[in-house]
């Protein structure tokens, strides 16, 4: 049930991160609700699993946007693969964590994809136009981490592919 | 297996992704989207079906069909005067050139706007509901009533900037206030050519609800010093890129000022269309079709004009 509810959340993720529209103060920064979804994994999930997710995200958003092929699983898996090194040493379970992650992944992530984008002639424009949209991609990663967290643990939970803490403890 | 082991086996595929041959590459992402186009498709029905549904209790549903259909034939008149603006000055030279070269004749598909910006916001795109099936192919111009919006992507602008794709569902259109697409234009009753390219979209401006974001006037490049140029001349295409059709209004100068080079002048323009409510647009369409006008005037071509 893991990759069922996987592909619905990857699914409709991207359709979500493709329609939404830009705001023109966050300098058109996308709202990266696949970003959300390899956090999700990468905090909450087996090593295993935040990998199949960081490779069908970036899958789906080189294969629906128009950044070369294999751009976006590069960098989703240095995402997850960040994530995992903190898991250790963060909790994991409170969303605090989670919208710290997203704020920070999301600002580095568009700061990194900008600049390799310009510097290999494929995009234009100037520093300060990408330091905005890293800022509104920060932001937006922030409430993108808040909306996808609660619901992805629902699905999961629903799915069975997650017991909640009480049930393990026998408090319920 | 090993965690080195499988993040090994990803990097290689990343590595082997990122190097694939341009049409497997393109292949690949073609087939991402024509089947995500059908959900696509689902969603973005599902609002304008909800936007029409919330507009029926205000209006009768008759009238906004009916505006639908003036709105097509109306385009497609404003095109066709447009272009016979631009082919009756021309025809003077023409007199002079018989048979030099053959008119081609257009025919507009009307496209919704289903996605704007791809999946980074990187370029100034739009993504339509029609592509190949219905017979859209690469590097055509798209308009609506009031003007040029862009093209469409791929032929023989592949390799430039984003990896826009004509499939078989979607295409994918580069907006003209992108830095990326540029257009051979002309400007002002003496006719003096230049080249139009984006500059991107405004941090400031009047937000629209569909856009959020106001698009930035564009810049016409190398006009020549001595021409007359002035603010509120109408700039249109000029043909000469051989894509874009001729006499398509692409907007008005703001502006004028020489280059700091000297050798020629610069003019920002307003577009004339408004890219910010994009929802419906009309992709120019060489006609090939059988009766069609080019036919006729390869079986007279031996007439004068």
């Amino acid at each position: 049930m893991t990759w069922i509810a996987m592909a619905c959340l990857m699914f409709s993720s991207a359709l979500a991160q493709l329609l939404l529209p830009t705001v023109s103060v966050l300098g058109q920064a996308k709202w990266p609700f696949l970003l959300a979804v390899v956090l999700y994994y990468a905090l909450r999930r087996e090593y295993r699993v935040m990998l199949a997710a960081a490779l069908v995200a970036g899958l789906l958003q080189d294969g629906l946007g128009h950044t070369p092929l294999g751009f976006s699983v590069l960098m989703f898996l240095a995402v997850g693969l960040t994530v995992s090194g903190f898991k250790s040493i963060v909790l994991t379970d409170t969303l605090v964590t989670a919208v710290i992650f997203g704020i920070s992944l999301s600002f580095v992530a568009t700061l990194v994809g900008g600049w390799t984008l310009r510097a290999t002639g494929l995009a234009g424009g100037g520093f300060a136009g990408l330091l905005v949209k890293a800022l509104g991609g920060a932001f937006l990663g922030g409430l993108c981490v808040s909306i996808v967290f609660p619901v992805a643990d629902a699905i999961d939970r629903m799915a069975g592919n997650v017991k909640r803490k009480d049930d393990i403890h026998g408090y319920e | 297996m090993k965690r080195r082991h499988i993040v090994f086996i990803l990097l290689a595929t990343v590595l082997v992704l990122l190097n694939l041959p341009i049409p497997a590459s393109l292949g690949i992402r073609a087939a991402v989207r024509d089947n995500a186009a059908p959900f696509q498709t689902f969603l973005h029905v599902a609002i304008r079906h909800g936007r029409a549904g919330l507009n029926s209790m205000l209006y009768s549903r008759r009238a906004i069909l009916d505006a639908e259909d003036l709105r097509e034939t109306l385009a497609n008149a404003h095109f066709q005067l447009a272009r016979l603006e631009a082919l009756e000055a021309e025809n003077r030279e023409l007199r002079q050139w018989l048979d030099f070269s053959r008119r081609q004749t257009y025919r507009l598909v009307m496209c919704q706007v289903v996605a704007r910006g791809g999946m980074g916001g990187w370029w100034q795109t739009v993504r339509l509901d029609k592509g190949r099936d219905h017979g859209i192919g690469e590097a055509m111009a798209v308009i609506t009533m009031d003007g040029l919006v862009g093209r469409t992507g791929g032929g023989r602008f592949r390799r430039d900037g984003p990896g826009l794709i004509v499939a078989d569902k979607t295409s994918d259109v580069l907006l003209i206030t992108d830095p990326g697409c540029k257009v051979a234009c002309e400007v002002g009753t003496g006719r003096f050519f230049g080249i139009a390219s984006g500059t991107g979209s405004a941090l400031r401006g009047p937000p629209e609800l569909d856009m959020l974001s106001a698009a930035a006037p564009f810049d016409m490049d190398y006009i020549p010093g001595n021409a007359g140029v002035n603010a509120g001349d109408r700039v249109i295409t000029s043909g000469r890129g051989g894509v874009i059709p001729p006499g398509i209004p692409v907007g008005t100068v703001r502006t004028v000022e020489m280059d700091a080079s000297g050798l020629y002048q610069r003019a920002t323009v307003t577009p004339a269309a408004n890219l910010q409510r994009l929802k419906t647009v009309f992709v120019v369409v060489p006609d090939k079709r059988p009766g069609s006008l080019e036919n006729e005037s390869d079986e007279n071509s031996g007439e004068a004009p």
